[in-house]
């Protein structure tokens, strides 16, 4: 074993004015910038795995056979969209996007409610079982009570989707608001904020990201709640097109409304990400 | 730094004992602030500055004594004292310019949204920051963000500063310019300023007296004050002065030993 050392000696040839520049620039060159790909992979990426899914999908179904009572594929699917299409399809989706945004915005009642469950300490020591037991309870177990109260229209699904949108919109901002820097409060009381000031200032920005992830949640509880609500009392929405499909064994059709509910909660996800990322910035772009 | 300066009692702090449940933190504490003083307050950890930097504030309201400022009693806080922050306490959501006016925008006593933000604007300026004002407090460096508080505190125009280690979170080189430049900023702004350390050379850097504070309880042990031109520093001045630094140096560290060492027994 023989240690080699290499001496590497600098290189001290002079170097012209133009080389200097040029070897700048050079240097730039070297930053480099992202390509098509690398550019559009956010939106490339997951398009190719759906693209994939479905062509699988397809094949699979045209080559093996599918017995269409049991399940269905894509373009088969898309038939029953279309047949849906020609008929009561807009008056599903308005009966159903009804349900959902009165619902969700009733049970966003549970902002408020839980900004002040969170700043008051001993309502919070009172309410926290009463709140935690009524969100981690199956509230749908109470559809049928609200069928017999509101009835078969749009009121008995709102009161459905208004509960299950309530509570975790309660829980996660009264959470937000225990967690936020306590040296920011200080702060802006020192600096002889008010209390309302101190709100809009500190308390509700701190919490934000919280109630955005209730938000999440709470879309998520109301669309299963518009769909059970509707199979379970409804004469019309897209849950009570599924399950109308369903029963009479029209599969396509069934998956079709299964697809809509898919394709509107992926919609309305991003849709959450792109304004959480408006609302703080502070929490993403780092 | 005159002695005419003196005459005039801006903060007093009259036995003021302060006590969490189960411990007592403060233990009749007592001490007076002249207008345009650099007052510092040094200690070992645990003997309750940063309590009573809260005190002072109104943020904590002690069980026994009283705190008066400006000849009034603190009964709460009220932005008269304007407050930085060791952990800079900016507000993620809010650029460095809205961060400013912060600190005024809470008692605008009928000054325009425009003007605050016109004088916002100039304490970044003051702090260096000219072209920091659209950005946010994750962009900036530690550095970069205590200098928007020193700006947030000044631009309150409140006649008292309380400063709670501002620069222990900060890197070695950072806080050197910062204390500079906060000697340059008080000098030029005439504030009184009330400055938590535990830090010997940066009290003795800054103030005109300095406070010790013993510890369990904490309370004033001793007060030494400083007779040194306001530029100075550990190798600059005259052979006398740079005596006198050592010498006030090891009198605050004979006793900073003593306390640190009676807290371990």
């Amino acid at each position: 074993m023989t240690d080699r050392v290499t001496v590497i000696m600098p290189d001290v040839s002079p170097v012209p004015e133009g080389e200097v520049e040029r070897s700048r620039r050079t240097h730039e060159d070297l930053i480099p910038t992202p390509g098509f790909f690398a550019r559009w992979a956010y939106i490339l990426l997951p398009a190719v795995t759906m693209v994939l899914i479905l062509a699988v999908w397809e094949i699979y179904a045209r080559v093996k056979g599918i017995n269409p009572l049991f399940f269905s594929y894509p373009s088969e699917i898309w038939r029953g969209f279309v047949t849906w299409y020609q008929g009561p399809l807009f008056g599903d989706l308005k009966t159903s996007a009804t349900e959902f945004v009165v619902g969700l915005l009733l049970g966003a009642i549970g902002i408020p409610v839980g900004l002040v469950i969170g700043s008051v300490r001993r309502l919070s020591l009172a309410l926290d079982p009463l709140i935690n037991g009524l969100y981690s309870t199956p509230t749908l177990a109470l559809t049928p009570l609200f069928v017999i109260w509101f009835g078969l229209g749009l009121q008995s699904k709102v009161a459905i989707v208004t509960i299950l949108a309530f509570f975790p919109l309660v829980i996660n901002t009264a959470d937000g608001v225990r967690t936020v820097d306590r040296q920011l409060v200080q702060a802006a009381r020192s600096f002889g904020a008010h209390r309302i000031q101190l709100y809009r200032d500190v308390i509700f920005p701190g919490t934000l990201p919280f109630i955005v992830s209730g938000i999440r949640l709470a879309i998520g509880r109301a669309i299963i709640g518009v769909v059970i609500g509707e199979f379970i009392a409804s004469v019309d929405g897209v849950g009570y097109r599924i399950r109308a499909a369903a029963a009479s064994f029209r599969t396509a059709e069934y998956l079709a409304g299964v697809m809509v509910l898919i394709i509107f909660a992926i919609a309305l996800t991003s849709l959450l990400k792109v304004a959480e990322r408006r609302l703080a910035p502070w929490r993403t772009d780092e | 730094m005159t002695e005419s300066v003196r005459s005039d009692t801006v903060m007093e702090v009259r036995d003021v004992s302060f006590a969490y449940p189960g411990k007592l933190v403060l233990s009749d504490v007592s001490f007076t602030v002249g207008r345009g003083e650099f007052v510092s307050l040094i200690g070992p950890s645990g003997c309750g500055k940063s309590t009573l930097m809260m005190v002072l504030a109104g943020l904590l309201r002690p069980q026994a004594g009283s705190v008066l400022a400006e000849g009034r009693p603190v009964d709460g806080p009220s932005g008269d004292r304007a407050m930085v922050f060791q952990s800079f306490a900016l507000l993620p959501w809010m650029s460095a310019l809205r961060n400013v006016m912060m600190g005024s925008a809470y008692r605008r006593n009928g000054r325009s949204r425009a003007h605050l933000r016109e004088e916002a604007r100039r304490y970044l300026e003051l702090v260096g920051l000219p072209d920091a004002q659209d950005r946010f407090p994750h962009q900036l460096s530690g550095g970069m963000q205590q200098r928007v508080g020193l700006a947030r505190a000044f631009a309150a125009q409140s006649e008292i500063l309380l400063m709670d280690e501002p620069f222990a979170a900060i890197d070695a080189q950072n806080a050197e310019i910062l204390r500079e430049e906060l000697r340059d900023m008080v000098a030029r702004e005439s504030r009184t300023i009330v400055f938590v350390t535990h830090n010997m050379d940066e009290a003795l850097f800054l103030s005109d007296r300095v406070i010790l504070m013993g510890t369990d309880p904490g309370r004033i042990a001793e007060e030494v004050t400083i007779e040194l031109p306001q530029h100075r520093g550990v190798d600059t001045g005259t052979p006398e002065e740079r005596l006198r630094y050592g010498e006030y140096r090891s009198q605050i560290w004979s006793h900073l030993r003593r306390e640190v060492r009676r807290d371990r027994d």
